[in-house]
């Protein structure tokens, strides 16, 4: 899989829908039981085999993130660095990424119990971890 | 009554969004069953249902052919089995799959809305999704990401929107200031509860209306009066209990079917006395009570009542009562006018007409053939075109008709008013498809866009014209012409007929009997007699009919 490829599966299997709820939630309202159950289903049961968003983005990275795999062996030495300047700023949005996923997989406890500031938290992060990802689809050529 | 949506979409996650935020807009109620809900029987009051490729989707319609908007995704991570079947790199068939349900959907329901639900990302599709006249786009993720409770009202506007659309059986209304007047106190009436009085000349466009613009949400029940035998007028507006009357059986009425919604009764002329007795109790009271019962049923029922007969000539003749009249709300009657006072609108009637024949059923299916045969691109979709040669359109074919023939549908009397023009519309771009197809088997016809523009021939418009409505002999605006402004349809009947007579008098040399021959069966010398009296009866004299 290409950088680029990459880029597309996880706009549209991870930033697609782990904000699908936390963007449609009304500021200031609480959240009935159904709704925090569907918040942490896009947090932490995503994909066919409903893992933590966390573990489906880092998959799906490697070829952002790992140099070593995003098909060097088909291009000249020149274009591997080329590649790494043009991927340095996906690199740093994936970080960011995966720093808030990683906050999210320490509040599920409280989140799923339906701890109003845990929720509250984790839907925020549900929406700026969709942000960053696009944002990362945008860097990757 | 509630809109059916079904949602197309690999996964289930937006499904279960619709469900929980369209809820607040009694369009769906969660469900915790599993499986596709297509396949379920059991969601009493659900009106939201969902597949998950191309296939399930199409028995999906099957299955709820009413569903009332597609909400379609567009790329579908499935198995290639279960994709639609189409060449081409396996992985922008999954990111597109959504295009090539959509084709599917246009080709098997072309009215039926779609709306497209997109990211970001795929919104660079749209121009393909364009061509496939997608009713509307909706973004349900990325940064100008849809509020999913906006759906609600997205799939309203769009619900309007085809409501109105004439290719989808909205109200034709023109540009003529009689129709704008019309249409300002229609949409008046049809947001309130009163009664509506329509009038006007048969085909004119009264059902219609009733239908598509004043009807407010609920059932709507349509009652013919003057196609029920008056004995049984009664029995079939309010119902009969068990035994009422000889083979009565416990039977809801049309008032009763029409609870919660609206009632047409079409020909409210031919109501006979008693039932109108009983309808003035029904709108007075707001119940009715069954033919052999003695409780009364409430009913919430918004009525109108439509004719082409004069009622106030009626009332004066003691056939129909005063206080019916006054309870149907005469002040705030609607006359819609004869298609000969509106010939402005003559032309995109036209083009409404033409669309509307091939917006569903066999003759989308004949049209989708020519497509095939002439291996043109893109769904079935058809529009009118003025012109002896205009430029192919873009999508679709269309029907190119020569302004002399418009000319000469101009100077037609149109006696069966829009119904009489609809009927020759759609035959006309009919037959000229069905012509195009055989020149397209059998290698005659233009081949690469040009095959898109077909021509209607003027003579074909002129026979349709000739065996529309009234005799061959005198057919044309011209022989009506002659009668005055304001005339009743009896009249320009009458002033035709005469014309008929006095030319069939000079044709014939004056002899009756070879008159009877060519106007009646039978008997040729009595009829001859018969032919004389009408002769007389017209007002026309030998002397000066021979004068001719």
């Amino acid at each position: 899989m290409t950088p680029r490829e990459a880029a597309l599966r996880i706009v549209h299997d991870v930033a697609k829908y782990v904000a699908r709820t936390a963007r449609n939630l009304k500021s200031g309202v609480a959240l009935d039981a159904e709704l925090v159950a569907m918040l942490a289903r896009d947090l932490y049961e995503l994909g066919a085999k409903r893992e933590r968003a966390s573990i489906v983005l880092d998959e799906l990275a490697v070829p952002i993130a790992d140099p070593s795999t995003n098909g060097r062996a088909d291009g000249p030495p020149a274009c591997w660095s080329m590649l790494d300047a043009q991927l340095s700023n996906a690199r740093s949005e994936l970080r960011v990424a995966r720093a808030l996923l990683a906050e999210a997989d320490a509040l599920e406890a409280p989140l799923r119990a339906g701890d109003a500031r845990a929720v509250e938290r984790g839907a925020a992060i549900a929406v700026e971890v969709e942000r960053r990802l696009r944002a990362l689809a945008r860097e990757v050529p | 009554m509630k809109p059916k949506l079904l949602i197309v979409d690999d996964g289930d996650r937006y499904v279960e969004l619709a469900h929980r935020f369209l809820r607040d807009y009694a369009y769906a109620t969660r469900c915790e069953l599993d499986g596709p809900c297509w396949t379920c029987e059991r969601r009493a009051g659900c009106t939201l249902t969902h597949a998950h490729d191309a296939r399930e989707a199409a028995d999906a319609l099957e299955r709820h052919p009413d569903v009332d908007v597609v909400l379609l995704d567009v790329a579908f991570e499935l198995d290639e089995a279960r994709l639609v079947p189409a060449a081409g790199d396996l992985e922008r068939r999954r990111r597109l799959q959504g295009l090539d349900i959509l084709a599917q959907l246009r080709r098997a329901r072309g009215e039926l809305p779609v709306v497209l639900m997109t990211s970001e990302e795929e919104l660079r599709y749209e121009d393909a999704a364009e061509a496939l006249a997608v009713d509307e786009f909706v973004t349900l993720a990325g940064a100008d990401a849809f509020d999913a409770r906006a759906l609600g009202l997205l799939v309203e506007r769009v619900l309007a929107r085809r409501r109105d659309a004439p290719a989808a059986g909205g109200y034709l209304w023109g540009r003529t200031a009689s129709m704008a007047r019309v249409r300002r106190d229609a949409l008046t009436l049809s947001r309130t509860s009163l009664p509506v009085l329509l009038l006007g000349e048969t085909g004119t466009g009264k059902s219609a209306l009733a239908e598509h613009v004043l009807a407010r949400r609920g059932p709507f029940v349509s009652v013919d009066l003057s196609a029920i035998p008056p004995t049984l007028v009664a029995a079939e507006l309010f119902g009969t209990a068990r035994g009422a009357f000889s083979g009565a059986v416990e039977r809801a009425g049309r008032f009763e079917r029409a609870h919660g919604g609206t009632l047409l009764l079409d020909e409210i002329g031919s109501l006979p006395p008693e039932a109108q007795r009983m309808l003035l109790l029904a709108l007075e009271e707001k119940q009715v009570t069954r033919l052999g019962e003695n409780t009364p049923r409430p009913v919430d029922v918004k009525l109108v009542a439509a004719t082409n007969a004069d009622l106030q000539a009626a009332v004066r003749a003691g056939t129909f009562r005063a206080d019916l009249l006054a309870r149907l709300n005469p002040a705030a009657r609607i006359v819609l006018p004869p298609l000969r006072e509106r010939l402005a609108d003559l032309e995109e009637l036209l083009g409404a007409f033409v669309q509307r024949t091939f917006a569903s059923g066999a003759d989308r299916a004949l049209l989708a053939a020519y497509l095939d045969a002439a291996k043109l691109a893109g769904p079935p979709h058809a529009e009118l075109a003025l012109g002896r040669a205009p430029p192919p359109p873009s999508r679709g074919v269309a029907f190119a008709i020569a302004p002399a023939t418009i000319a000469a549908l101009r100077a037609h009397a149109w006696p069966g008013n829009v119904r009489e023009l609809g009927l020759l519309a759609a035959s006309a771009a009919v037959f000229a498809l069905a012509d195009a197809l055989r020149a397209v088997e059998e290698g005659r016809a233009p081949s690469g866009q040009a095959a898109r523009t077909i021509p209607i021939p003027a003579k074909l418009v002129r026979d349709l014209v000739a065996g529309s409505w009234e005799s061959a002999a005198v057919k044309t605006r011209g022989a009506a012409a002659d009668v005055e402004a304001g005339a009743t349809l009896r009249q320009v009947a009458q002033e035709l007929e005469r014309k008929l007579y006095a030319a069939l008098y000079k044709e014939c040399g004056g002899d009756f009997t070879a008159m009877a021959k060519r106007l009646l069966h039978g008997n040729a010398s009595s009829n001859a007699r018969r032919v004389r009296l009408r002769f007389n009866q017209l007002g026309l004299r030998i002397r000066e009919s021979r004068k001719g």
